[in-house]
């Protein structure tokens, strides 16, 4: 049988693979930049085929929005042309080109015929079958997460120490981050000072600024509705986290970056803003193991004496501790990208000037 | 032709199938023009007529189409009112794109005009 | 039967051959930001072939999202159509950690520029003279 998504998946893979290879041959780096969003686009449509739709709800602004405009603002900041490769031999090329054809032949041949095991399967495992028939069952109430989403179920109580590492390493990289952007407001804080009166030449032409304000609204109210409804359809908290902080960087490409700081977000802000959030989190995960269950707990268990967060408040379905960490997650990704981006936006002269390094 | 029956149906069936072809012809003319045409400028107005004729055309056929398919049960109607508002939502932000576009490329002095008699921008903005 | 099989086969090896193609420009291409876009498409192809894995060829394939007050009958049914939830919370842990380190990465890439005057990764071996 020939299913439809199953073609357009076959389609998005081969325009992926081609996409690829002008990435990685092309010299100029903005091209390589713009072609490599056009590739994560098409890599978004094999994911949709392939019914996987809170991944795309976290991949389509992170590898479109994020990663272009990050890689655009380090080529600013960097060079733009590459240096080319000379000396490269062609027997040897051809020789590895042949045996990569091979070696790519064989893996998909041994895939095929099943080393992999599940792939592509028409069965699942023991443990997804367990997951989706206890996530919302009301009549075996024993290991249930009160949410009808399997997939936020198991990101937050199932396996919610994963989830724990993930937002440590993310916290990790953007002290780091940080941390090697040091000491510059002290040298940037002038520049700020006079640019108190923003003139009218900042930034981009009337009609941008005008529709990029109307859109900064629209990107916002969506990104709260998905980190809002994640326990109930495919959403959640690092979604709506990326998809909001778009909002803001339009602000600052659209109208300048000046403005941005302007209407509120400076780093202190932002900073604080995240560690409320995380510290949040650790409370949501935390309150359990105090009143004496387990960390990361959700709802009743028979073994533990803790009660359990609530499913429901007033008629509205919210899922025990799913919500709370879900709302709570996007307020310190979003917080967490914003910080990234406004650091990023301060001109490399005051750099040059904090290091002192001789041209 | 006698025994069909003029249901609301098949007559929104039909409009939907009617913009959705619409808008592919609109993206051929697209891909065609931007391969063909000899300058920067011009080649950008195929490009917002593949973003405009080729993306918001179709999404509200689809739209249309949706409303058509009972087999769907209720949830057409949250299909039509989404692509409504994306349709929407493109018609406002894509011309909006290619004026940027147009306009960092003619005052970065990266692309210059070809064929062009008197340049009256650049007479006044210099 | 047949048509399905080439399907498929034409699926994994365009994904195998975007892993080892990002592969070869990680390891050819000099200048530091090409191999940070380069390292991007593999850890994304790399997490495309672990979704696979959690896929189900039925043609009635639903995502693991179920209505709010399922019935036993209703669980049944998407206990047996309904894709891996498993797979896909793993590989959205994969995309965060891979983002955080790509950050990273392009962070350190800026500061190297500052030091060293230029990006290219043969250059900065002779400037900073590592011989491997």
């Amino acid at each position: 049988m020939i299913l439809l998504n199953e073609v357009l998946l076959v389609y998005s893979l081969i325009v992926t693979t081609i996409l690829t290879y002008m990435v990685v041959m092309t010299r100029d780096l903005v091209r390589a930049v713009i072609l490599s969003a056009c590739q994560s686009i098409f890599f978004s449509i094999a994911l949709y085929c392939i019914l996987a739709i809170d991944i795309v709800l976290v991949y389509l602004p992170v590898a479109v929005g994020i990663y272009s405009v990050v890689f655009l603002y380090a080529i600013r900041k960097t060079e733009h042309l590459e240096k080319p490769v000379v000396g490269s031999h062609k027997v040897v090329a051809l020789i590895v080109a042949v045996g990569a054809i091979l070696v790519v032949a064989l893996i998909v041949h041994s895939i095929m015929s099943g080393l992999t095991g599940w792939t592509p399967s028409k069965i699942i495992r023991p443990l997804a079958r367990f997951i989706i028939s206890r996530t919302i069952n009301y009549y075996e109430p024993e290991f249930w997460t009160s949410s009808p989403e399997a997939i936020t179920a198991t990101v937050w109580d199932y396996r919610g120490l994963d989830t724990f590492f993930e937002i440590t390493v993310f916290y990790g990289a953007i002290v780091g981050c940080l941390a090697l952007f040091r000491f510059i407001e002290v040298i940037f804080k002038e520049k700020l000072r006079e640019v108190e009166k923003l003139p009218k030449e900042l930034g981009l032409s009337l009609i941008t600024k005008t529709v990029c304000r109307v859109v900064f609204a629209l990107i916002s109210i969506i990104a709260i509705n998905i980190a809002i409804h994640g326990h109930l359809t495919p959403g959640g908290g690092f979604q709506g986290g990326a998809t909001y902080v778009i909002g803001p960087l339009l602000i600052m490409v659209a109208l300048s970056q000046y403005f941005l700081r302007r209407i509120g977000y400076e780093e202190r802000k932002l900073i604080l803003l995240r560690s409320l959030g995380l510290i949040a989190i650790a409370l949501v995960a935390l309150i359990p193991a105090l009143l004496g269950g387990f960390v990361f707990q959700n709802q009743y268990k028979p073994w533990s004496p803790y009660i359990g967060y609530p499913p429901y408040v007033d008629n509205v379905w919210i899922s025990g501790s799913i919500f709370l960490f879900n709302v709570f997650d996007a307020i310190a990704v979003a917080t967490g990208f914003c910080l990234i981006f406004l650091v990023l936006s301060i001109p490399e002269e005051y750099f040059k000037k904090l290091l002192e390094v001789k041209p | 032709m006698s025994s069909m029956v003029l249901e609301l149906n098949y007559v929104l069936f039909f409009i939907g199938i009617t913009l959705t072809t619409i808008g592919a012809i609109f993206d051929v003319i697209a891909s065609i023009g931007l391969l063909r045409f000899p300058e920067f400028y011009v080649r950008l107005h195929a490009a917002t007529i593949g973003s405009i004729g080729g993306a918001v055309v179709p999404i509200i056929g689809v739209a249309i189409l949706a409303l058509s398919c009972t087999f769907l049960g209720p949830q057409r109607f949250f299909i039509f009112g989404c692509s409504i508002v994306i349709a929407m939502i493109i018609f406002f932000v894509a011309p909006v794109g290619s004026h940027a576009i147009a306009r960092a490329a003619y005052r970065s002095r990266t692309v210059v005009p070809k064929y062009v008699v008197h340049d009256e921008l650049r007479r006044v903005r210099g | 039967m047949i048509v399905s099989y080439v399907i498929w086969v034409v699926c994994y090896s365009c994904l195998i051959l975007t892993i080892f193609i990002a592969l070869y420009g990680i390891i050819t291409r000099p200048n530091l930001i090409k191999k940070i876009i380069a390292y991007t498409i593999f850890s994304d192809s790399i997490n495309l072939f672990i979704v696979f894995l959690g896929y189900r060829r039925l043609p009635n394939a639903k995502i693991a999202v179920l209505p709010l007050k399922p019935t036993p009958e209703e669980i049944a049914m998407y206990e047996e159509t309904a894709v891996d939830p498993l797979v896909q919370c793993l590989v959205l842990t994969a995309i965060v950690i891979g983002l955080a380190v790509i950050l990273f990465f392009t962070f350190l890439a800026i500061q190297l520029y500052r030091l060293y005057g230029t990006l290219d990764s043969r250059e900065i071996t002779k400037k900073s003279r590592l011989r491997w």
